[in-house]
Formats: structure tokens, C-alpha cells, sequence
């Protein structure tokens, strides 16, 4: 669902200020983004505005809802925005909440992976309003020295068991077991680790799920959806359940710090969720002209090639594939192979009422009442 | 002698006393009660997908009739789950916790600042104002390095061989009082400082000389006098607490259940705006009620004296 | 500085009580070289004193003398830097004052503002563990002393500032002490309630046979109570006397200045016979005053003479003794008495007449030149 960008505040109020300095007041053009916290490249704004001559000006969220409170309030004055697909893009179209997108003024389109823009068509039929941004996953992140010398060499990494199987848990609980703050996620990943359809919601399927999500609870330290990041690259977790780009980023910084701590990222042999960020146009938005530029700008498979060297999820665009960074794009973890890739499931369409009634058994289940 | 009405400082008196009465009660209406209207009205509403995400309390049907929609199954709900009691109850149950501990503490405080040297008073104050510049995410923020398992506060202990194996705090309910009581402590010590500070003290000299040890003049004296203080102090912790959402998100674990996380969930989780209304409605008057009592409480103390 | 003088006539006394002039007795309360400092003020300083029971004895100065801290060391509120205060034979010196036999009256009369006037009265019983009937007894004995027994359940703020002051009267005394400090107890209190106030302070302190210390800065108030008064100046006693003694025979400038008005004459001693002084003025008048220290002849000197001791005189002559001649400049008609000022070679003369005769037939008038005199006997002689 959500791919949580959240890093520290000083980082998001640095990148705020920096796109709110510059001079106002002109009667240049502008088109206003609204998009998740670290999301771009660093060039990205820059290169489209030189390129254009229309100035980009950014606002940052680190949660879905927070897009979809003020998309539901109205007149939020952005032109272009990038929530998660399902179940957020998708409920939007059904409220009629995005502008159709002109396809002329949108060169390359044809480039876009077409099992990524089949998918898509479920909930947008005939790719109306959507364009696909990055695409990743949601598997565990791991301490590999830790958890390995707690388990042993041999046990596999790539299962939910890890999470789920009691016995497992509860010798990894020491080190810290973080699971998403999200019942849609969790549930799904239940599931998937029972056999069960990821998606089902039969009342036995999620009653079994909920009794497995209770066994392991006491072994959980938190649910959160961006506290592992950090959590993962010091240390103080062994185990994350998380997004693919967000453990590669606590990776990252693991070998930064230098302090002995290695971060892997697995895609569970069970299946995983796999989430599509999508770029929308809502309906009142100011400059709708400007919004389509922009689309057109990352669907340059330099410039979207950059994006994903930067954030590390990969992008839906084929022909961006041979510039991404070589690590990136031989990284199982990001480019998945064909065989895991099979394994991946999307979300399908929930009723809000299904929606409500998950996140209350949710809040429950969290709070082990 | 001309009639009183037609006396122009008279009405000039009258029109300044309106203005000075009606600016007041203006606030109110147009910050607090209209705000209070709206959200009223989307706790009787139904929630639905579009914009607004709920349904208008009235329609006019084609045929010109006014249809007014009135859905109360949200209070229903929030009477029926008992998540919701469950989390109204542990709410209250943390901020008279962390209400205490703030007297606890800030009472000490406020009356060693209002006992200190008129010089050290006025630093005094800006060492327990000072936090304030920093933001206050930043502080809470500061905390989860600090409790963390692998955080200062464990690295502490193990050095100084108090533990051996590092404390989970981070993420229970401790934390969160840890959190609130350190966030809240200056709305505990302002008022009691400011009650405190303005306590004669011939009066402790008077209860001396009359055989009162310094404790117990304490009891007998100081205490009952600085109980607006205490109340005033107090309030400020106990009502914002209640519905504080952010240092339990942060510092709290799932056990930590909370209502203004669960309006959280339901406004932005859920999009169920109408039962985050009608939640943050109840929230309200649980608070509302007991102050109204309290007050109450007071006026006829003061009528029997 | 003479503290006592036992061989000046002690004229009229408001009592019999004379035990500071028996050398048998032995004091009640005995402050001992007793100096107070706060940071590098000095607030008393080297100060000895003694106070017998069942006296009524004021602390007299302007503010700023040192009366309130000595009162307050007394209390136990202060504690002096060096000196010892002894109390009954007892060294309290080092007493806090919830643990000394003594009670207060606060200036302020800091009153408990959350308790009634009962519970004021009561409060310093319950610290002596008192039984609860025992206790309602005695704070009805109070309400009763001081006729306050209607306000018993009234909060101090509901009072006025005289029944606040008889109620902070009746709680210092609730616990029966031996001795009571006031401090400036009629302080707050408009004139005329003060006037009636202070009878009734002497009347219950003769009733309860208390020793009461009072400070104040009102010469009146203490000439009116007192047994004995002590006037205080940057610390220091000046003198410690009878209300009489200290306005009739002052033992310095000071003391003469500050109570009550007093005419000077510079001038130095020309003849000492007996137990009368000539002395040589600056106005070139001898004065003839009544003294009973020899002293040395030569010796610079200040006649000083009361304005009431000053009468008209019929028969004067260039060389008359005690007599002078001025012109009036001033007349302040007070209804009983009139103020005259004259104006002798230079020097201000103040004279105060009682008014027998109506206004309309006064003797003396603006300009009008007088001759004026007055008694050996009425005139002192200052040497400091």
C-alpha cells in the first residue's frame, strides 16, 4: 500500500524550504506536486523546469491517508499527485475524483510495462487516469548477523515463517520483530504464509489470520510503517516486515555507518504484496496543462532511470530498465526474477464497509483487547 | 437633569460594555461553536466516497421537499464497540496518571521558583519555558533516542551495571507517560508558580509562631491556598492529554490504545469521518461535564462559606 | 545613652508595676549584646536590653531602625548573627519559633485567608494537641474577650480592618502566651478606632497580666500605653525609659527631637551651683536650668524647652533669666491649645498656650511683639 518515505523531519523540512524560498509573486507558470517525502531524484525538478520553462512547486506526505483527507476535502489546489493504486487510486476513480488524462500530450506511454498497465486496467479501465510511477514490494528487511546467529545457517530466510511460526518469533523477539502498521499488508501476509488466498475475505480466512497475528503479538515490539527504517540500520531490530525501497534505504545507511550491521532484503517464497505508486491529475486541479508536461517529463526513461537510482524501487518503464545502476537492476530484492515475480499478488478491490471492518479488527488486534 | 438615555456618555458607556461583552461571545461563536456545529453535523451523517466523504444532513428533493438525514448509529457504535470505551477509559486512565506525576513533580518546582531569590526567580522560569522553542515533535522525537532499547538511557544502566540487559521502554505505555509528563510538565508548573508566588509569607510565619511545624504548615497552609493552582495546573495537563495523539503514536506500542489515535484511524484509515465526529463529540463531553460539575462544585462552596 | 538614672525624680507613672527600678528583679526577657546583620546592612546593632513581667513596653523609631528585626528576633523569626536572648532564665536563642513560648501580632495580621475567623482563633490550639472541647472552649473565650463572637464564621476577607486586627488579637493570644509581640498593631487602623483601640489594649493586658512588646513608629501610641518605651535610632537604643521620663527629661538631642516638639538653645555652661546650671546663650540670654550631673564649666551645651512649659511673661527684664523677647509670626489655633511662633533675634521660638478665653479675645496676635518665660525646673540640659 503505502511506500512510507518517512525520515527524519529536519529532512523533509530541508527539502520544503527549498522549494519555498525562491521567489514568488511572478506571473510564471506553475504546476503544484504533491508527493511522498524523498521521492525524486535530486534533479528531477530541476531538469523539468529547465526543460519547460514551468516552475515545480513541491508539497510532501508520508501517509496515503493524509493525500486522500485532503483530496476528499477539495479544492486542494495540486495539480499532479502519486497515491498507492489499490486501494487508494482505485476508490478515487470510483468517486470521480481524477481528471481524464489527454494521452496526446503524453509521449512514451507505449514504453510502460504492459503487465504493470494490464493491472492497472482492472481498476482503470482503458488506463483513463493512471500512470504508473514505481512499483515494488513488501517482504521482510532483515539483520542478517543477527538473525543468523540466533537461527543458525540453516534455515531459510525468504519465509514468513520467520514472522509467523511461533517458535521462530519468539527466539527473534529479543533482538525486536516490527511488523507495517496496515491490517491490509499483515493479513495479506498471513495469509499467504497459511496458503491461503492473500487476498481472501472469508470470515474463517481472517479469523485463522487474526489467531496467527495473536500468537505472535507478544513477540511483536511494534507495528509502525516507517520506524523500522531507522530501527533496521542501527541495530535495534532483527526482523522488519516493510517496503522493498524502504529496507534497501536502511541498507544503505547500515553500510554507511559502518558499524557491522547488514541489512538484507527478502521477497518471502510464500508471495508478497506487490504495490504500484501511481501519478493521477486531480479533477479541480489548477493547471491541468502543466501537470500533463510533468507526466510527460518522467516518462523519459533517463529521467524516471534517475528517480530509481535515487530511491531504489524500480520503475514501470521498459526502456529505462538498461539505465538503471546495474546494482539496482540485478538486485532480486528490486528487478525480481520472472519465477518470484509470478509469486507477487496485487491487492484486490475492497468495499469501504470490508475496509473499515479490517481496520477495526485491526486497531483490536494491536491492542491485544 | 436630562433623562439617563439621553445622557451621550451614558450610551456611550452602554454600546462599550455590548462591545466588550459581544466580542468575547463573537470568538466563541464563530471559533468554537460553528466549528462545534460542523462537526455535530458530520457525527449524525453517513460516510460514503466522494467529496465531502460523507452525506449532507439536508437535500431538497426534486419535488421541493426538504429531507434532513439524521443517523445516530455512529454514537451507537461508539457505545456498543467496546474498543472504543476500552480506549476512552485508558485515555483517562493516562492523563490522570501523568496528571499526577506532573503535581508530583511540578509542585516541588513551582515552589522552589517561588521560593528562590527574586534574581534567580526570573531565570528560573526560562529553564522550564526554554524547551518550548525547540519543536515539540523534535523533543518526542529526542525521547525515542533516548528510551530505545539501544538508546542512552539503556547504554546508562549497563555502564553503570544497574541492568544487564537493556530495559524495553520505547513503545509501552511507560513511555508514554515518560513522554506526556515531560511534554506537560510547564502547564503544571506556570500556574502553580504564578499561585505560589503570590502566597504571603507571613503566613507561614504566622503558622510558626503559632507552634506550626514547617511541615505541617505546609499542609495546613500553602497546600489549601494554592489549590486554584493545583486546579488551574491541573486542567491544563489533564484535558489536552486525553486527547493527545501524538507522543502515544511515537513513544506508545500497540497495547498504548488511545482515543486520539483511534480518531486518527478513523478519519484518515477509515475515511469514516462521522464516527471520528462522533468519537471526538463524546471525547468532549467526557470532558466538558466534569469541569461544568467542578465548577459547579465550587461556586457552591464559595456561596456556603 | 543613659538607660537609667536612678537619681532623676520619676515624675507621674501610669502604674505601680515599677519592677525595673527594684535591682532584685529579675528580667523577663533579656536581650544580650544582640546584633543583626543582613548582608552589610546592620540591622541592630550591639544591642542589650532588658524587660520585666507584666510590662507593656514599645519599641519606638522611624522605620528603618532596627525595631521590627529586634521584635522579630524575639520571635524567632530572625535569628541574631552574635548576642544571646534569653526568655523566663530560658536561652532561645537558637529556638525556632514554633518551639518559643511566645505569640505574635502580625503588622499585616496575616490572617489565614481559607479559614474562618473560629478556625483562625483555633489553629494555634490544634498544634498544641489540645482536646476538641477544650479547644472550642477557649475560642469561644476569645470571640468573648475581644466581642467577636458574631463573626466567628465569617472569612477574613469579609471583615472590616478592625475586626481583622481584634480577631489576629484574639489568635495570638488564644494560646495563653506569657508574652506577646505586636508589631504595629494599630498600624492599619484609622485614627479614631486607633485612639479607642489602645485603651482597650492597656485594659486587656492589665486583665491578662501578659507582658506585651509592641513596636511602632507612633509616639503618641506609645506615650499612651506603654510602662516603659525604648526609642530606637540605626540600631541602637537610645533610651529606655517611662513615657514621662523620656518626654520630661530626654537624654539627647535625638530623643528630645523625636518625641514631641522641643525649643533649642545653644550655648555653654558659665556656672554650676548646686543643682543649677548658667548657662551663656547665642542669644545672649543666661538660662537657668535645673540638672543634676556636675558639669564642668565651659562645656557646650543645649538648653531644651518644651513649648507648653513656655508662659507669658509680665515682668520682664533685659538681664531676666529664662526670659526672651521675640515677635509673633505664626499662630496655628488648634482649638484647645494654640501653637505661636516667635521670632527671637534670629531664632525660631515655639510656645503652646491653652485657650481659656474664646477665640475672638485672644491675647496675642500676628506681629505683636511678647516677652515670654519659663521655670528652671521645666528646661533640660542635653550635652549630646
Amino acid at each position: 500500500m503505502g511506500t512510507a518515505h518517512v525520515r527524519k523531519l529536519a529532512n523533509l523540512i530541508l527539502s520544503l524550504s527549498l522549494w519555498a524560498v525562491a521567489p514568488l509573486g511572478h506571473a510564471e507558470e506553475q504546476v503544484h506536486l504533491y508527493n511522498w517525502n524523498d521521492y525524486f531524484a535530486e534533479d528531477t525538478l530541476e531538469t523539468f523546469e529547465a526543460g519547460t520553462g514551468i516552475r515545480p512547486v513541491l508539497d510532501l506526505y508520508d501517509a496515503n491517508e493524509i493525500l486522500e483527507a485532503k483530496l476528499l476535502a477539495g479544492s486542494s489546489g495540486y495539480d499532479l499527485i502519486f497515491p498507492t493504486a489499490r486501494p487508494f487510486a482505485a476508490r478515487h476513480i470510483r468517486a470521480e475524483l481524477y481528471l481524464p488524462l489527454d494521452k496526446s500530450q503524453l509521449p512514451g506511454l507505449e514504453r510502460l510495462d504492459p503487465t504493470i498497465m494490464a493491472s492497472l486496467a482492472e481498476i482503470d479501465p482503458d488506463n483513463a487516469h493512471l500512470v504508473p510511477y514505481m512499483w515494488g514490494t513488501s517482504g521482510l528487511g532483515i539483520n542478517r548477523g543477527k538473525v543468523r546467529e540466533i537461527l543458525g545457517d540453516q534455515v531459510p530466510l525468504d519465509t514468513w515463517a520467520l514472522v509467523f511460526d511461533p517458535q521462530i518469533a519468539a527466539k527473534l523477539a529479543g533482538c525486536g520483530i516490527a511488523l507495517l502498521d496496515d491490517p491490509t499488508e499483515v493479513f495479506s501476509a498471513a495469509l499467504a504464509y497459511l496458503g491461503k488466498d492473500p487476498n481472501s475475505l472469508e470470515r474463517a480466512d481472517l479469523d485463522a489470520a487474526a489467531e496467527l497475528i495473536k500468537a505472535i503479538h507478544p513477540y511483536i515490539r511494534y507495528f509502525h510503517s516507517s520506524q523500522y527504517i531507522s530501527d533496521l540500520a542501527n541495530g535495534d531490530l532483527c526482523l522488519a516486515h516493510g517496503y522493498s525501497g524502504d529496507v534497501l534505504q536502511a541498507q544503505e545507511r547500515a553500510a554507511e555507518a559502518d558499524k557491522g550491521v547488514e541489512v538484507i532484503y527478502r521477497i518471502p517464497r510464500e508471495g508478497a504484496a506487490m504495490w504500484t505508486d501511481v501519478m493521477a491529475i486531480p479533477r479541480d486541479a489548477p493547471n491541468p496543462e502543466a501537470a500533463h508536461a510533468f507526466i510527460a517529463h518522467l516518462l523519459q526513461p533517463a529521467v524516471i532511470a534517475a528517480v530509481s537510482d535515487y530511491v531504489y524501487y524500480a520503475n514501470p518503464n521498459l526502456a529505462a530498465t538498461p539505465l538503471v545502476d546495474a546494482a539496482l537492476r540485478d538486485d532480486p530484492g528490486i528487478y525480481p526474477p520472472a519465477e518470484v515475480k509470478a509469486r507477487l499478488f496485487v491487492p484486490n478491490q475492497r468495499s469501504d464497509r470490508q475496509i473499515r471492518d479490517l481496520n477495526r479488527r485491526w486497531t483490536r488486534l494491536k491492542a491485544n483487547h | 437633569m436630562p433623562a439617563p438615555q439621553d445622557n451621550p456618555p451614558v450610551r456611550r458607556q452602554r454600546l462599550s460594555r455590548v462591545v466588550n461583552i459581544g466580542l468575547p461571545y463573537l470568538w466563541l461563536g464563530v471559533f468554537f461553536l460553528l466549528p462545534l456545529l460542523i462537526v455535530l453535523q458530520i457525527s449524525v451523517a453517513e460516510p460514503r466516497l466522494g467529496q465531502p466523504p460523507y452525506t449532507p444532513l439536508w437535500e431538497w428533493l426534486e419535488s421541493g421537499v426538504l429531507q434532513i438525514q439524521v443517523n445516530l448509529q455512529n454514537f451507537m457504535l461508539v457505545w456498543e464497540d467496546s474498543i472504543y470505551l476500552i480506549a476512552f477509559l485508558n485515555s483517562l486512565w493516562v492523563a490522570l496518571v501523568c496528571t499526577l506525576l506532573c503535581l508530583l513533580i511540578g509542585y516541588p518546582m513551582a515552589y522552589a521558583i517561588a521560593t528562590a531569590p527574586q534574581r534567580w526567580r526570573i531565570p528560573l522560569l526560562m529553564l522550564v519555558i526554554l524547551p518550548f522553542w525547540t519543536s515539540f515533535l523534535i523533543r518526542v522525537y529526542a525521547w525515542i533516542g533516548i528510551l530505545k532499547t539501544n538508546g542512552l538511557l539503556n547504554h546508562l544502566l549497563l555502564a553503570l551495571g544497574v541492568i544487564d540487559t537493556p530495559l524495553n521502554i520505547l513503545h509501552t505505555q511507560t513511555a508514554v507517560y515518560v513522554g506526556v509528563v515531560y511534554s506537560y510538565l510547564p502547564f503544571m508548573i506556570l500556574p502553580l508558580y504564578a499561585n505560589l508566588s503570590r502566597l504571603d509569607p507571613t503566613l507561614l510565619e504566622a503558622a510558626a509562631d503559632l507552634g506550626c511545624r514547617p511541615l505541617r504548615a505546609f499542609v495546613r497552609v500553602t497546600l489549601p491556598l494554592s489549590l486554584a493552582g493545583i486546579v488551574a495546573g491541573s486542567m491544563l495537563v489533564f484535558i489536552p492529554v486525553v486527547g493527545e495523539f501524538v507522543i502515544p503514536d511515537l513513544l506508545g506500542g500497540p497495547e498504548t490504545l488511545m482515543v486520539g489515535k483511534l480518531l486518527w484511524t478513523e478519519f484518515f484509515g477509515n475515511k469514516d469521518w462521522p464516527l471520528a465526529a462522533a468519537l471526538a463529540i463524546v471525547l468532549l463531553g467526557l470532558l466538558v461535564v466534569p469541569f461544568v460539575l467542578m465548577q459547579r462544585l465550587e461556586r457552591r462552596m464559595e456561596e456556603t462559606s | 545613652m543613659s538607660e537609667r538614672n536612678s537619681s532623676m525624680p520619676i515624675a507621674l507613672d501610669r502604674r505601680n508595676l515599677d519592677t525595673w527600678q527594684d535591682p532584685k528583679a529579675t528580667p523577663y526577657v533579656r536581650i544580650e549584646r544582640v546584633s543583626k546583620r543582613f548582608g552589610e546592612h546592620h540591622a541592630v546593632e550591639d544591642l542589650s536590653l532588658d524587660i520585666f513581667k507584666g510590662e507593656f513596653f514599645s519599641l519606638l523609631g522611624s522605620s528603618g531602625c532596627g525595631k521590627s528585626t529586634l521584635l522579630r528576633m524575639l520571635a524567632g523569626l530572625e535569628y541574631p548573627t552574635t548576642g544571646r536572648i534569653y526568655i523566663d532564665g530560658v536561652d532561645v536563642t537558637d529556638v525556632p519559633p514554633y518551639s518559643r513560648p511566645v505569640n505574635m501580632m502580625f503588622q499585616s495580621y496575616a490572617l489565614f485567608p481559607h479559614m474562618t475567623v473560629a478556625q483562625n482563633i483555633e489553629f494555634g490550639l490544634k498544634q498544641e494537641r489540645l482536646g476538641r472541647g477544650e479547644r472550642a472552649e477557649r475560642v469561644d473565650e476569645m470571640l468573648e474577650l475581644l466581642r467577636i463572637a458574631e463573626l466567628r464564621r465569617r472569612k477574613p476577607e469579609q471583615l472590616s480592618g478592625g475586626q481583622r486586627q481584634r480577631v489576629a488579637l484574639a489568635r495570638s493570644l488564644a494560646k495563653h502566651p506569657k508574652l506577646l509581640l505586636l508589631d504595629e498593631p494599630l498600624g492599619a487602623l484609622d485614627k479614631r478606632l486607633r485612639e479607642n483601640t489602645q485603651f482597650e489594649l492597656v485594659n486587656l493586658q492589665e486583665r491578662l497580666g501578659i507582658t506585651f512588646i509592641t513596636v511602632t513608629h507612633d509616639q503618641e501610641e506609645a506615650m499612651t500605653m506603654s510602662t516603659r518605651i525604648a526609642v530606637m535610632d540605626a540600631g541602637q537604643i537610645m533610651q529606655v525609659d517611662t513615657p514621662t521620663a523620656i518626654y520630661e527629661y530626654p537624654s539627647c538631642r535625638f530623643v528630645a527631637e523625636f518625641i514631641g516638639s522641643i525649643n533649642q538653645f545653644e550655648g555653654k555652661v558659665v556656672e554650676s551651683d548646686g543643682d543649677q546650671l548658667l548657662i551663656e546663650t547665642r542669644l545672649g540670654r543666661p538660662m537657668r536650668v535645673r540638672n543634676f550631673h556636675p558639669l564642668a564649666l565651659g562645656t557646650p551645651v543645649t538648653v531644651a524647652v518644651r513649648p507648653e512649659k513656655m508662659r507669658l511673661c509680665l515682668d520682664y527684664r533685659e538681664d531676666g533669666v529664662n526670659q526672651l523677647r521675640g515677635v509673633v509670626e505664626d499662630i496655628a489655633y488648634l482649638g484647645d491649645v494654640s501653637i505661636y511662633r516667635l521670632r527671637v533675634e534670629g531664632q525660631r521660638v515655639e510656645m503652646t498656650l491653652t485657650n481659656t478665653q474664646p477665640r475672638t479675645e485672644q491675647v496675642l496676635t500676628w506681629d505683636q511683639e511678647v516677652a515670654i518665660e519659663w521655670s528652671p525646673t521645666s528646661a533640660v540640659v542635653l550635652t549630646e
